[in-house]
């Protein structure tokens, strides 16, 4: 009796055992999911005496799984862009200043109507199956990309009337109307995939191959854990500065941070938060490289609202927040404040007119010559009948906002309005703000904090789609704001391809929005990018972006 | 004593057919849906057409019975479908978790069960005394500790200040170690996450292994053994603890269902690549499939563990075994 | 006679001393706090000093004052919390116990359901769904906390419904509602209160796991907010976690355990089942020979066991 209980007892301790025995297997034979390349060079080979340098191994942490890091399954815009760029090729490229230059193509003639760009490609570019990158490719790909809906790269080809390929290295497409932007989107930011690969793929998203023409091949994929990169050494721009990159995935920023302080890793694409800067430019073995940051952080009204339809209320709110305070509080400094009219004030640009302002009195004197006043003595003014009150929406999984969330109520308690604070899961946020990701959808809140990532002000003409009151050209217009003659400025924009008079309108539409405000801009973080200088020294900050991009692997290119 | 079994079963299976209901329904009911994951980053620029496209593409434009249909067919053919967040079938995804997370779960178990009976049986016997209070004490502190505040501070301590563990992962990532180098390797990165998971998790097993011994001692045939004049430690090992067991393989065959559903704290703040951390981000990306399966995985493992342990009580306990009998012949 | 039980543990005393000054703290929080720990009082990531004592946070507040008033928000979820719990465990547990048939045996198949789904990911859809707002928290963590205390309940109404008195009662044609409440919801208070007790160490700490994973309020000064904001403005790596983090991890542990000592003694003392035999199945209580209803026994023993004490991390 006591043995058949024995037995019991035996065989549970066993399955047990015998569960906690398999991973021992597993991660190293671990499915991949790249073309078959060889391992990481394992010392193999004899110590060469001659002057030989090292192969440099870098090791880059990422917070986010990738997918399987192609144009169809990458998934954020930083820095899964960037790594996908690693891989393919755009025919343009970005350059520091983020101004678009050739890259695999050689020139983009544009026609005197603006409606036809004949580019001439490189003939020296190749896949990493050794096949070359020809116009047909190109052709290819842009069609593909119509055919196959992405968000990113379907949207700039949509409108393409047609696309030729007289001979291997030019490629001639008809627009239906001048794009102004066309040397960013598509050229410098839509991805070239091989013709031979991909044209019998019919659902792109389940499709795993990584051949492309970039200056690294994927050597490996674990995932959730790990991507492998190594040289292509036929790249055409050269052999990149690094032989091996290594980007393991690490969820925590905290963890990433400090596998880097113990030398685990030697860098990271996540950027340093604020209160770390100082003392890892102590470090006598780390070096932080600093620059301008693009992504936006903004309080952004329902302008369909009251009272916060009435633009002399929005300006009473933006005057009574002080931005200065907010970036020196929350991001100790390390940010630029907002400019009301949207463009970065380091931009050729901006109008350097257009300014800030933080003055509580003049805000509520806007307010008292309105008539809304307190007439109850609570501290809240009232607007036609109704309290000034609004709940303000923040994403919960991004504790600086909250805390911008917090100074700004109770800035507003200063002025008399009742702003209410709620912290939501960020897709619940997005699902009241922008339902489904469609501004046509409508919007249910009152004040929400937001933020729009780089490109978005990258592109100077994207400006259009954050006040366009037609859903189809103002895409990212999440507050409902209506104004008839930014509609027009922005019809011009989207149509005008001489720089000067673009510049003219971009300052027409900046005034605009600097008076109305449809949001408030609070800040443009800075980008800190701490590494070790050790392992490799030569990144290069491009304005905006940070320092993990193409460029930075070749120093000595200058597109 | 078939009826009984019938209908017990007959329970399970409803129970399990709705939990696979609510699996399926609740994250279709949070806010928000997928489009992000589907569409790439940048959702705004497409048409509505292109939208309903992808939304079509993946079945989630069909009404809610069609889809909850074509889940159910689904299910029954063992199709779990692909993660809309990683592009891969979720089968892979799973059985990549899966190891892992049984890996630091399962061990946590069995060492948690092996302290917390020996010290539990060890408490109840000197129930009152200074031995068990002080135990008592201890183990409902530790009960008491935020998990994820021990394992950041294990963090602190042992990975930033004194360097002596990895910080993340299960692994060191960008090295292929084989054998014993392997097993080194793995063993390092697990050191610290499981002690987390079983300094927090230890006490239940006391608590229970406690009770029930006490149970047990205040039994007539312990006071029997102690009159027919045994030594205490006789009765302590050879009556006492063979009865306490009982509810202690339960409890422990329940756990280990749940050992299949991750530590999910944990295994953020150490990295951990568990079932846990996997169903938190596939609730915030509203990653549907691997919503539903990981859940259902759970389930399944809850009611198959629910079974099995109804099934052994008998061989475990005679006196269930003869109450079956005397029931009315063979049970089986 | 519940004071008497807990005079004699020395546990139970800890705990009730633990909670005095919890307690103490909350309800004394303008007194004690030197700041209005919503204000600026300080730049921000200052370190312990005199003016503050836990230095500052990542906007300049002070931390030891976001401590104090914070063991205001944290008790009232834990209570709360642990009183919505107690309110539908012990109606549930009391319907299940009583009426044995089908009403029963389907209330406790739903109780099966609730703990059969994942504890955090269930937590992370509500959250999403409801909205993270103190009071959703506080509902959300009651109804995930109760199905524990439902079946201690029931355990305990089943063998009260089988005694002699509410047998005469019945008899006399006492109807079913005065007899649960006149007869055997006073037997299982005492037990309800051990429950209540054990019910809101779980929901403090609950909270604090929600918070660190940005599921709570985070505009509420939980201590559990604290450790958010301390994980999240990298306090490991400045060291300042050894003023950020330390400090509000202790005064968890400290309530919590506080309540389950407090639990635990009383649970000890009232508990009639653990005073004699059981904890697995217990053919003494209910002389029932039937083989199906002592299997019946023996499962739901042994669940109720396995509920107390798996814990989700």
């Amino acid at each position: 009796m006591f043995a058949s209980r024995l037995v019991i007892a035996l065989l549970l301790v066993l399955f047990t055992a015998l569960s906690a025995c398999a991973p021992a297997a597993s991660p190293a034979t671990a499915p991949t999911s790249a073309p078959a390349e060889t391992a990481a060079p394992k010392a193999t080979a004899p110590p060469a005496p001659t002057a030989t340098p090292k192969p440099v191994s870098l090791r880059m942490a990422i917070l986010l799984d990738e997918s399987t890091l192609q144009p169809y399954t990458y998934v954020s815009g930083y820095p899964g862009w960037n790594m996908l760029s690693l891989l393919y090729d755009t025919l343009f490229i970005m350059d520091v200043d983020n101004l678009p230059k050739p890259w695999v193509a050689k020139e983009d003639k544009v026609s005197a109507d603006g409606k036809v760009h004949t580019i001439t490609l490189r003939n020296d570019v190749k896949w990493h199956d050794g096949k070359p990158l020809t116009s047909a490719d190109v052709k290819f790909s842009y069609e593909f990309y119509k055919k196959n809906t992405h968000s990113r790269w379907t949207p700039p080809v949509r409108t393409f009337v047609s696309i030729e390929t007289p001979n291997d290295t030019t490629v001639v497409i008809t627009l239906p109307a001048p794009a102004p932007s066309f040397a960013i989107q598509p050229l410098a930011d839509v991805p070239i995939v091989p013709k031979h690969i991909w044209e019998n793929v019919a659902d792109p998203r389940k499709f795993e191959n990584n051949v492309g023409s970039g200056p690294f091949k994927l050597a490996e994929y674990k995932a959730d854990q790990l991507y492998r990169f190594t040289a292509n050494a036929d790249y055409f721009a050269g052999k990149p500065a690094v032989d091996e990159l290594l980007m393991p995935i690490i969820k925590d920023p905290t963890t990433i941070f400090s596998a880097l302080k113990t030398g685990e890793i030697h860098a990271t694409t996540r950027d340093l938060s604020p209160e770390l800067v100082k003392d890892f430019q102590a470090l006598a073995d780390m070096k932080v490289s600093r620059g301008p940051g693009f992504a936006t952080t903004l309080l952004q009204f329902n302008a369909e609202r009251a009272p916060w339809d009435k633009k002399e209320v929005r300006q009473a709110v933006a005057l009574a927040i002080d931005t200065q305070k907010l970036v020196d509080t929350i991001l100790l400094g390390y940010g630029t404040p907002g400019n009301p009219g949207w463009l970065h004030p380091a931009s050729p640009l901006h109008d350097p007119a257009i300014k800030g302002e933080y003055n509580i009195a003049k805000s509520k004197s806007l307010l008292d010559g309105l008539g809304y006043r307190d007439s109850d003595g609570d501290g809240v003014r009232e607007a036609v009948g109704k309290k000034m009150e609004a709940v303000l929406l923040v994403q919960s999984n991004n504790p600086t906002r909250i805390r911008a969330a917090e100074l700004i109520a109770a800035a507003m308690k200063d002025i008399g309005i009742s702003i209410k604070v709620t912290a939501m899961e960020a897709e619940s946020v997005t699902a009241k703000v922008w339902p489904d990701f469609d501004v046509a959808k409508g919007r249910d809140f009152d004040w929400s904090m937001f933020g729009w990532s780089a490109p978005v002000l990258t592109t100077p003409v994207r400006m259009v789609t954050l006040v366009h009151s037609d859903p189809l050209v103002g895409s990212i217009n999440i507050g409902g704001y209506k104004n008839p003659t930014a509609n027009k400025v922005g019809d011009e924009l989207n149509v005008t391809t001489d720089a000067e008079k673009q510049k003219t309108l971009l300052r027409q539409l900046e005034k605009i929005v600097a008076e109305d405000l449809p949001f408030v801009m609070l800040w443009y973080a800075d980008g800190n990018y701490a590494y070790r200088p050790a392992t490799f020294d030569k990144w290069v900050f491009q304005k905006g972006q940070g320092v993990f991009h193409k460029l930075s692997f070749f120093p000595n290119v200058k597109p | 004593m078939l009826q009984f079994f019938v209908g017990k079963l007959g329970q399970y299976l409803l129970v399990l057919w709705i939990a696979v209901t609510l699996n399926f329904a609740l994250p279709r009911l949070m806010p928000g849906n997928p489009l992000a994951l589907l569409a790439g980053e940048e959702v705004n620029l497409l048409t509505p057409q292109q939208r309903a496209q992808l939304m079509a593409s993946v079945g989630l434009d069909q009404p809610l019975p069609v889809q909850y249909w074509r889940y159910l067919q689904n299910l029954a053919r063992g199709d779990f479908g692909y993660s809309f967040q990683k592009n891969k079938p979720i089968t892979t995804i799973l059985a990549d978790r899966l190891p892992w997370t049984l890996l630091l779960t399962g061990t946590s178990l069995i060492i948690s069960t092996i302290i917390g009976v020996t010290l539990g049986a060890l408490a109840a016997w000197k129930r009152g005394g200074r031995g068990d209070v002080g135990l008592l004490g201890v183990f409902v502190f530790l009960e008491s500790l935020p998990a994820f505040w021990v394992g950041m501070l294990l963090v602190a301590f042992f990975a930033v200040l004194f360097p002596i563990f990895p910080t993340f992962g299960a692994v060191t990532p960008w090295e292929t170690k084989q054998g014993m180098e392997l097993v080194q390797d793995i063993l390092r990165h697990l050191v610290l996450p499981l002690s987390t998971l079983t300094i927090v998790s230890v006490s239940g097993t006391f608590l229970v292994a406690r009770y029930s011994m006490l149970a047990v001692l205040g039994e007539d045939f312990i006071t029997v053994a102690r009159a027919k004049g045994l030594r205490e430690r006789e009765i302590l090992f050879r009556h006492a603890i063979r009865n306490a067991l009982l509810p202690v393989a339960t409890v422990f065959t329940l756990n280990l269902a749940f050992a299949f559903g991750g530590a999910t704290v944990v295994e953020t703040v150490f990295s951990y690549p568990g079932v846990g951390r996997l169903i938190f981000e596939a609730v915030l990306a509203r990653d549907y499939p691997v919503l539903q399966a990981a859940f259902l995985m759970i389930t399944v493992m809850v009611v198959v563990a629910n079974i099995l342990a109804d099934a052994i009580y008998p061989f475990l306990d005679p006196r269930v075994r003869h109450a079956q009998e005397r029931a009315g012949g063979s049970a089986r | 006679m519940i004071w008497n039980s807990i005079k004699r543990n020395p546990l139970g005393i800890i705990g009730l001393a633990l909670l005095m000054t919890m307690l103490f703290l909350a309800l004394a929080a303008n007194f004690v706090a030197p700041y209005d720990p919503t204000k600026q009082t300080g730049k921000p990531f200052e370190k312990p000093s005199a003016e503050h004592w836990l230095g500052t946070n990542d906007i300049g507040q002070d931390i030891l004052s976001e401590l104090i008033y914070g063991t205001r928000i944290s008790l009232l979820i834990g209570v709360l919390s642990a009183a919505i719990a107690m309110v539908i465990g012990t109606s549930a547990g009391l319907v299940a116990g009583y009426y044995r048939g089908f009403l029963g045996t389907a209330l406790m198949r739903l109780v099966d359901v609730v703990l059969v789904i994942p504890f955090v990911p269930l937590m992370v859809l509500l959250a999403a769904y409801l909205g993270q707002s103190l009071w959703n928290l506080i509902v959300v963590i009651g109804l995930l906390v109760w199905a524990r205390p439902a079946r201690v309940i029931r355990s305990q109404v089943l063998s009260l419904a089988e005694r002699d008195y509410v047998t005469a009662a019945r008899s006399v044609g006492a109807r079913d509602g005065h007899i649960l409440v006149r007869h055997i919801l006073p037997g299982v208070l005492s037990l309800a209160l051990a429950q209540f007790v054990l019910a809101t160490s779980g929901a403090i700490l609950l909270e604090a796991a929600l918070s660190f994973l940005g599921l709570g309020d985070p505009t509420q000064k939980s201590w559990g907010t604290v450790l958010f904001y301390a994980q999240a403005r990298n306090a490991f790596l400045s060291g300042a976690w050894v003023w950020w983090v330390i400090p509000p991890g202790l005064m968890i542990t400290a309530s919590v355990l506080g309540f389950a000592l407090l639990g635990f003694a009383l649970e000890e003392t009232l508990n009639p089942r653990l005073k004699a035999r059981v904890a697995t199945a217990s053919y003494r209580a209910a002389p029932t020979k039937s083989a199906p209803a002592q299997l019946q026994r023996a499962s739901e023993a042994r669940v109720e066991a396995a509920v107390g004490s798996s814990r989700e991390t």
